[in-house]
């Protein structure tokens, strides 16, 4: 069976290869796995980005932030191990990654105590953060668009995630979600050209995909 | 184009031909056009002794040869009878225009005096309106036609051969060339024959203005 | 295992070719060489037109057709003492009245040496020729060319039998400003033209064009090595590169023939 089969050109991107494209993203712009509040991170850069603290009762905030290690990426057919809660199906990935939570969990100070000109009820300094690190499993599926010239993006999309041994099952439901709607978001974000993902060969008009099977991210079009 | 006409600079199908009237020796060079106003040396020489022959001219030829910038003559020094005629001619296509210059007014390729003459074979078709470049007024048309050609465009090479050996002899007595109107084909002669004259030249009107 | 493999079909590589073959663009060379009996001086100039794509694994890929289209300007002398006659001017005797008869001398012609500054002409040739596959790491870029292993015999296009009457149109006006040819002159252009011949153009011309098509190169991917993933978006975003650490081609036969590509990359 011919690589092209009805089409003209075609295009394979191995799992490995798309590890590599994600490993070199998040190395040149880690800003896009790691972001925090002010306290955390006092202002968007190459290394973080910077989010609102989450607000309180009464106007008060708190400082936050969440990162994740660079996900590892296992295109179907499955290839690495998964928690049986997970099981890859054709045109789906599963991806394995850390993450960490932490929350700045300073005392906060009276309203009587406050300095003239203090912000009322914000959580003291950070100094007391608290951090928690999860293992994180995943699968998600691959969403793209193309146009009539060849141009077009592929990026991933996160279905499911399954925390290990978190109780009770309410909270790991609740961080599950937390953490898929936080990994979802953030690897959207994460979105390379058609053109760039086969290393610029030849010109490729897609007609169908592009498609995750037998562990490579596949494209198939025209010149 | 057109064919250069102009018996003030000599070329390969002119020929200069003067009759010396007068015993006595004349010297003369053969020089590049305009070579008189440089060079002032007459090497070359013509004896003319008095007149023993029965008959009215003998004709002698002199061949120049160019070599190394030079015109040479094949005979340096000519011994000839008074009313003989000496014709020059340079047959190297490839030499400059030339001049015979003697050491007497009357003995001189670029004006044309009495008892001498100038021939040219026209190598290209055309109408020649030729007049003295020095303004005695004297002029003429000599008609240059192709050989006529058959049905296949083929030119009679025998026939146009033979015709070669034809020339047309032009007359110019004071202030008259005849006939004033010549006609004849591509390769033939015209000889101009000039008795008497105040220095005249035969110059095609399109190289008037051609420095002598 | 390729981690990126990119493969075109026949038909893809049909118009891959056709549009890479455009972009070789014109190419001109000069020099001198034999055009039947003379020398000449020559600048040829044309380009290329893709033909009927073959691929033949493992590693030939042959295009039927190939078209060039050329220019030529030459330039050349003819002596026309190869040509001519010798020819002379015989002597002339004319009788002048009261004097006698006068003759000029037999003037002998030696015909000249005529240059012909330039004759434009121009035609196709075609080819089929095999390509062979060539990868090369050069100055940091990975280049994937098609370079030509062998050529069939050129066929030159109908217009080339008609360049010896465009060449015998550019002398005649030449030859007609040298005196005394005119007579001759049908028998002169003849006799030139004869002398080249078609042998002799197409045996000028065949070792001018050829090196055009047997050095032709094509090129089919051009990438730097240290490969920009995504560009800089911003001053927190810089551009993003990977390593294309190896590059191969080969075309592959199965149901279908394919040229295909093989990259392993890094980060």
């Amino acid at each position: 069976m011919s690589l092209t089969q009805g089409d003209e050109v075609f295009a394979g991107v191995h799992e490995s290869a798309l590890n590599d494209m994600l490993r070199a993203f998040f190395n040149a712009r880690p800003r896009y796995r790691v972001y925090g509040s002010p306290g955390f991170v006092p202002a968007t850069s190459v290394t973080a980005t910077q989010m609102a603290a989450l607000p309180l009762p009464g106007g008060a905030s708190v400082d936050w932030a969440i990162g994740f290690e660079i996900p590892e990426i296992d295109l179907f057919d499955q290839s690495k191990p998964l928690p049986p809660q997970l099981s890859l199906a054709p045109g789906q990935f599963s991806l394995k990654t850390k993450i960490q939570l932490c929350l700045n969990c300073g005392s906060r100070k009276d309203a009587g105590n406050d300095q003239p000109g203090q912000e009322q009820g914000r959580i003291g300094r950070l100094g007391r953060a608290l951090c928690s690190e999860l293992g994180v499993f995943a699968i998600g599926h691959l969403e793209s668009w193309h146009n009539g010239n060849g141009a077009g993006e592929v990026w991933l999309r996160v279905d499911q995630v399954e925390l290990v041994d978190i109780t009770p099952d309410s909270l790991e439901s609740l961080l599950e979600c937390l953490i898929r709607l936080v990994l979802d978001t953030a690897l959207s974000q994460v979105r390379i050209p058609l053109q760039t993902l086969r290393a610029g060969a030849f010109h490729l008009i897609v007609t169908r995909g592009p498609e995750i099977a037998d562990d490579r991210v596949k494209a198939f079009g025209n010149v | 184009m057109f064919d250069r006409l102009d018996s003030r600079i000599l070329r390969f199908s002119d020929c200069y031909g003067q009759r010396f009237m007068k015993p006595g020796t004349y010297c003369y060079h053969a020089l590049p056009a305009t070579g008189y106003a440089v060079d002032i040396k007459r090497p070359f020489v013509i004896n003319v002794g008095e007149r023993k022959s029965t008959n009215v001219m003998n004709q002698h030829t002199v061949i120049l040869r160019f070599d190394k910038q030079s015109f040479q003559p094949d005979k340096t020094e000519l011994t000839i009878e008074s009313g003989d005629l000496v014709i020059w001619n340079c047959p190297d296509r490839n030499a400059p225009g030339y001049i015979v210059q003697g050491d007497k007014e009357f003995f001189a390729s670029v004006r044309l005096w009495n008892e001498c003459g100038f021939s040219h074979a026209f190598g290209m078709p055309g109408v020649y309106e030729w007049k003295d470049a020095y303004g005695s007024g004297i002029c003429g048309v000599i008609n240059v036609a192709d050989p006529p050609r058959d049905s296949k465009n083929c030119v009679d090479l025998a026939a146009w051969r033979e015709s070669l050996s034809k020339a047309v002899l032009v007359t110019i007595d004071k202030n008259e060339a005849q006939p004033e109107k010549v006609e004849i084909v591509t390769g033939q002669t015209v000889y101009f024959a000039i008795t008497v004259s105040k220095g005249i030249s035969i110059t095609d009107r399109r190289a008037f203005y051609a420095q002598t | 295992m390729s981690e990126i493999i990119a493969a075109i079909d026949e038909t893809g590589a049909n118009t891959l070719l056709a549009d890479a073959i455009q972009t070789v663009g014109t190419l001109s060379k000069s020099g001198s060489g034999n055009l039947g009996p003379f020398g000449a001086s020559y600048t040829v100039h044309g380009s290329f037109t893709s033909g009927a794509v073959d691929l033949i694994p493992p590693d030939t890929i042959r295009i039927d057709h190939l078209h060039f289209a050329w220019h030529a300007d030459l330039s050349f002398s003819i002596d026309l003492n190869d040509f001519l006659p010798h020819f002379c001017l015989p002597q002339v005797c004319i009788d002048i009245p009261c004097v006698g008869e006068v003759c000029t001398p037999e003037i002998c012609i030696d015909w000249p040496t005529i240059p012909i500054p330039t004759v434009s002409f121009g035609d196709f040739v075609e080819a089929t020729a095999d390509f062979g596959l060539d990868v090369a790491l050069t100055s940091g870029n990975w280049k994937v060319q098609i370079v030509v292993k062998n050529v069939s015999q050129l066929q030159f296009g109908p217009g080339t039998a008609a360049i010896l009457g465009i060449i015998a149109a550019a002398i005649t006006p030449l030859l007609l400003a040298v005196p005394f040819i005119g007579p001759f002159l049908a028998i002169a252009v003849d006799a030139i033209i004869a002398a080249i011949g078609i042998a002799g153009l197409t045996g000028f011309l065949g070792p001018i064009i050829s090196p055009f098509i047997s050095g032709l190169k094509v090129p089919v991917y051009n990438q730097p090595k240290h490969f920009e993933l995504l560009p800089a978006a911003g001053a927190n975003d810089p551009a993003v590169f990977i390593e294309l650490d190896t590059v191969q081609a080969r075309i592959e036969g199965s149901d279908e023939d394919e040229l295909v590509l093989d990259i392993d990359i890094s980060a």
